[in-house]
Parts: structure tokens; C-alpha cells; sequence
């Protein structure tokens, strides 16, 4: 057990010393979550106007200049950051959780369940997700929580997908069907076996998860049926930012930027996650 | 000797949906109403070509499938229909080893894991007492206490056979249904494996039930051997007559394709060659399942079918031209 755990520990960390851009996205996000996490202790604020400065260009006080109504725009990010990232990672737990459990009964039990479960996901998916999100969410009261209840609830269809694919083929396997002839209970049977065999698939579609969620955050929040103010994510400044486009275009590059790099970010560290899992399969 | 299994016109079918819309519903007859009996403390060997029903045999005897028709004797219990508990009871004392020794053990688990599951069933040890009976296990079928630690993808094929075997020898079976433990191996691990099973029937008194398509090796472990084609038992006896003096011509051919190295073997040119294959399980040919590619098929063989008629004391032979 031990001497496996140290085998694991060293390919990961051959894989990831190898890949630069890996140490940049781990250093990248550090700094990302750490900074959110930090935010209310830092001298900003994030809601404080100032109509004698609006739309300042980046200066020694203002790192990132201010915004139309003179807020701090280095705040309005850092404050974004914080909204866009706990959206991501609560949208993805809740998605991952809903789509491991429905892909696991689903392909484990089959028949009638699995009819069942499946056709729920082809008709939640055969509707526009967008348009699907947007008339959902105008029924929820706007905030943090209900953007991520409804991204978490609209996108768990893939993950369920891909789960009962594998444990539909997981199932025929001999050591599966012996765990059965043992009368191992099925609880016990999905976690013990199956789990770790579908777990790769589970991280690196969760690690895509988190970039999905704050990308349709950000989108969400682009139309305007996302986050309201005063709370700031960066898809919100972006669609802030549309109206001052031609004189101040570092206030768009600046949210659209981090949005970008975090999501390669997670990508990235997703997949050394994988190799960590299953390292037979990829060395 | 008594007897430890007694099936009687056992059969398996399975429901196959040929068309996408069509209600029409076939079946494959994969073990079509057979009977026989494995007496305590033998070896029952099983042979035919792919796809003739062995595993799905082996594997409803053992109740992992579902008998369609039949009944399943187990020392003296009828377990047809037994659920739950009690079938759970009956599962500890049988168990199997499969073909490959790849896809029969957990990836994810190592050795120690994989045979606490199975003590584990039969009832709480500790720790200590758990990793006791592992290493005598691993110590018996050839492997060291230090394995216990690894991982399947870290031991040979052979190697991966043997924890398979003291993971079946771990809740203290009587019954060990072998299937095809030996196909996958190459021919020196083979041997190996093979007095490895007999060695350890002899130290626990196992009755076996072993599936195999090599006559030669069948017929080394086996006390009887019964010859499936087609979902039907042809030829069953016991394992020197059945090998050296075959009735049924599907019997002869099977043997007779065992390749030899005796020059009188190779030169002998008169030989019961048989054509073409298998015929689909969806589709049996009327009469003797066989008569498509006997070449002493004659007009009754189309028509009717045979039973297993009594040749001599234990051997039984399904062919009208061999009475």
C-alpha cells in the first residue's frame, strides 16, 4: 500500500514536472483561490462609489483603474474571482454528485431504471440549454445560491452519460459478477468496485465541470440573468465592460483573461489527477 | 461416494431481441435439458468447442445464472429456487475460477483486499487473523506473504490464476467449478496450474467441475468427462473410456483434432474429419444437433434426436449408430 502511494506520488509528480504548463496552472490557480479566500481581509472595496473618478485608467491606486461608477475595478475583480470560482467548484459537486449517482443506478441496475433514468436525461437534453436555464432561473429568486442550484441541476446529464456507459461495461467483468456470486450487497459493490474504477472518468469530467460552470456563470451573468448587483463575477464585468469597450478595453480583457486561464487551469490539473488514479493505464 | 451435484434436465435459454422494433423475441437454447451427476471428491471434466454451453452450464449449476428448467441438487438440497440468504449460504461453499485471470481480479485492489472480501464473508476476523490466512493461502497455491501488497497488473497471467485459486480456496468450498481456468495460459503454466488444482483437491477433498477445450488436459485431471455440443450433452463417461474409446463421432473428432506427435499419428490419414462450424444456437438443426456435420448422418438423424443411451456402465453415448 505504502510503497504504491509513493510509486503514484513519484508519476505524478515526473508527469507534472515534465508538463511546464501544469506548474503554472497549479501556481495559477493557488494564487486564484488563495486570493479569494483572503479577499475580506485585503484593504479593498469592492462597493464603495466614487462618482469624481469613474473610469480611471490603471494608476498607482487603482491597479485596475475604476469602473463607470467609480468603483474600484482590482476589487470588482478580486470580488468576482470569489462569486465565479465557488460557483464553479458548488455547480460541479452538485452536478457530479447528482450525474455519478444517476449514471451508477442506471447502468447497475438496468431494465426498467435504467429506461427510465435515461429517457429524464434525453428529454432534459434534447431542450436548448440555454433557453432552459434562462426560464428556470427567472422563476428562482436571483443570488449566489439559486445560479448554482440551477447550473448544478441542468448539467449533471454528461457525466450521468459517461458513468453508466463504463459501469454498463464494468458490470460484465468477471470481478464484478463474482462480488455478486459472493453476495456482496450492491451498495458495497458500487463503492468498492466500481467506484475506483470509474473515478478517472468521474475527475476529469468534474475537473471540466468547474470550466463549464464558470463559463455558463459567465454567461449567464453576460445576458444579465446571472449574478445582480451589487456581487460582481467575472462574467458580470464583462458585461459591464460591453458598454466602455472603445475607450477602456483592458476592463473586459482583464475578467475575460482570467476566465480563460482558469478554466485551462482546471483542465490541466485535471488530467495529472487521472494519471495520479489510474496510473496503469497511463504510464 | 455419494454424490455432491445432481442436475436433472437442466436448461438454460436466453431471450435475444433479433430486430429493433419487432416484438419478436427468439431464444438460444445455450444448455438445452441435460442431466448428470458429480460424485463427491471427483472431477468432472467438461469439453466441446466455443460457444457449445460449457461456461453457461457451469455457471447455472453454480447458480450465478438463472435456470430456465431443470433442477439443481446440491448435496442432497434442492437449490433451483433458492434466494437470499439462503442461496448466499450455498455460494460459500462453491466457487469458480475463471479464464482470465485478467478481468477476474479487482485492478483497483490489492491481493490482501481482494481475498479479505471473500474471508471477510464468513464472518468478522481481525486484522491479524485475516492477513494468518492469507499468507497460508498465498504459501499454498505457490506465492509469497509479500505479494499480498501488490496489485494484480504487477504478476503474470500464472500468477494472477494462482490468487485466483486462493481467493476461491478462501471461504473453504467444497465445490470449485474451474472454468477454463487453464485456456489463457501458455502451455507450461498450464501444467503448472493443473497439479497445482489436483494437489490442493487432494489436501481439501475439492470436487471439481473443470471446463476445458483440451482433451489431453481434461483428461489428466478428470475421473469423468462429458462432451457438450450444442448445448447438449453427447458422450459422457468416464474419463479413460470416454478418451480412449470414444462412440460418438463428435467425441472422435474432437479427439482426433488433438494434434500428436507420433509419426503413425500424423501419417494416419483415415481420420474423422469434420466440416464447418458450429451451427447458430438461434437456429438447431431437427434431429441430432450433429447430423449437419456427421458424416455418418443418416436419414433418422435428421428427424429425431437422441437420447443418451447406456453403452456400457458408466458411459453414455446421444447417437442412434453407435447402439
Amino acid at each position: 500500500m505504502k510503497n504504491d502511494k509513493k510509486r503514484r506520488n513519484k508519476m505524478t509528480r515526473a508527469a507534472f514536472l515534465k508538463d511546464k504548463l501544469a506548474i503554472l496552472a497549479a501556481i495559477f490557480l493557488i494564487f486564484i483561490i488563495v486570493i479569494s479566500i483572503i479577499a475580506p481581509l485585503l484593504p479593498l472595496e469592492a462597493t464603495k462609489t466614487d462618482v469624481l473618478h469613474i473610469l480611471e485608467v490603471p494608476s498607482k491606486g487603482h491597479w485596475f483603474g475604476t469602473d463607470e461608477i467609480g468603483r474600484d475595478y482590482f476589487a470588482r475583480v478580486v470580488y468576482g474571482g470569489r462569486v465565479s470560482i465557488t460557483v464553479g467548484i458548488l455547480a460541479m459537486l452538485m452536478s457530479t454528485v447528482l450525474g455519478v449517482s444517476i449514471g451508477m443506478l442506471a447502468g447497475f441496475l438496468g431494465g426498467v431504471v435504467d429506461f427510465t433514468l435515461m429517457r429524464i436525461v434525453d428529454v432534459i437534453q434534447s431542450i436548448p440549454w440555454l433557453i432552459l436555464v434562462t426560464v428556470v432561473s427567472i422563476f428562482f429568486k436571483k443570488g449566489l445560491l439559486s445560479i448554482i442550484v440551477v447550473i448544478g441541476f441542468f448539467s449533471w446529464m454528461e457525466i450521468a452519460r459517461l458513468v453508466r456507459a463504463e459501469v454498463m461495461s464494468l458490470k460484465e467483468r468477471e470481478y464484478i459478477q463474482y462480488a455478486s456470486f459472493l453476495g456482496i450487497d450492491t451498495v458495497k459493490i458500487i463503492l468498492r468496485h466500481l467506484m475506483p474504477a470509474v473515478m478517472p472518468t468521474i475527475i476529469v469530467s468534474a475537473t471540466s465541470g468547474i470550466a463549464d460552470a464558470i463559463m455558463t456563470e459567465s454567461a449567464l451573468s453576460f445576458l444579465g440573468i446571472g449574478i445582480q448587483e451589487p456581487l460582481s463575477s467575472w462574467g458580470k464585468l464583462l458585461q459591464a465592460a460591453q458598454s466602455n469597450l472603445q475607450n477602456s478595453i483592458y476592463m473586459a480583457l482583464i475578467p475575460g483573461l482570467l476566465i480563460v486561464f482558469t478554466i485551462f487551469s482546471f483542465n490541466k490539473l485535471g488530467n495529472l489527477l487521472r494519471i495520479y488514479l489510474e496510473p496503469s493505464r497511463a504510464s | 461416494m455419494s454424490t455432491l451435484i445432481e442436475i436433472k434436465n437442466l436448461s438454460k435459454h436466453f431471450a435475444v431481441n433479433r430486430k429493433l422494433f419487432g416484438a419478436k423475441k427468439e431464444t438460444v437454447k445455450a444448455v438445452d435439458d441435460i442431466s448428470f451427476k458429480i460424485e463427491k471428491g471427483e472431477t468432472f471434466g467438461l469439453v466441446g468447442e466455443s460457444g457449445c454451453g460449457k461456461s453457461t452450464l457451469g455457471r447455472t449449476i453454480i447458480r450465478m445464472l438463472e435456470p430456465t428448467e431443470g433442477q439443481i441438487i446440491y448435496d442432497g438440497t434442492d437449490i433451483t429456487n433458492i434466494k437470499g440468504k439462503e442461496l448466499k449460504n450455498i455460494h460459500k461453499r462453491m466457487q469458480i475460477i475463471f479464464q482470465d485471470p485478467y478481468s477476474a481480479l479487482d485492478p483497483h485492489m490489492t491481493v490482501k483486499e481482494i481475498m479479505s472480501e471473500n474471508i471477510s464473508m464468513l464472518g468478522k476476523k481481525t486484522e491479524e487473523e485475516q492477513e494468518e490466512i492469507i499468507v497460508s493461502l498465498l504459501n499454498k497455491v505457490g506465492l509469497t506473504a509479500s505479494d499480498m501488497y501488490k496489485y494484480p497488473n504487477e504478476f503474470s497471467g500464472g500468477q494472477r490464476q494462482r490468487i485466483g485459486i486462493a481467493r476461491a480456496l478462501a471461504v473453504n468450498p467444497e465445490f470449485i467449478l474451474c472454468d477454463e481456468p487453464i485456456s489463457a495460459l501458455d502451455v507450461s503454466i498450464q501444467a503448472q496450474v493443473v497439479n497445482l488444482l489436483s494437489d490442493l483437491q487432494n489436501e481439501f477433498g475439492l470436487t471439481y467441475l473443470f471446463i476445458a477445450h483440451d482433451l489431453n488436459m481434461v483428461r489428466h485431471i478428470s475421473d469423468k468427462i462429458g462432451v457438450m455440443y450444442l448445448g447438449k450433452m453427447v458422450e459422457i463417461g468416464d474419463s479413460d473410456e470416454v478418451y480412449f474409446n470414444p462412440k460418438h463421432p463428435y467425441t472422435k473428432a474432437l479427439l482426433e483434432s488433438v494434434p500428436g506427435i507420433e509419426p503413425e499419428n500424423i501419417l494416419d490419414l483415415d481420420r474423422d474429419i469434420i466440416d464447418g462450424d458450429i451451427p447458430s444456437p438461434l437456429d438447431i438443426p431437427r434431429g441430432c444437433r450433429f447430423h449437419t456435420r456427421c458424416p455418418y448422418a443418416t436419414e433418422r438423424c435428421k428427424t429425431e434426436q437422441p437420447e443418451l443411451y447406456d453403452y456400457k456402465d458408466n458411459h453414455k453415448v446421444a447417437c442412434f449408430n453407435c447402439l
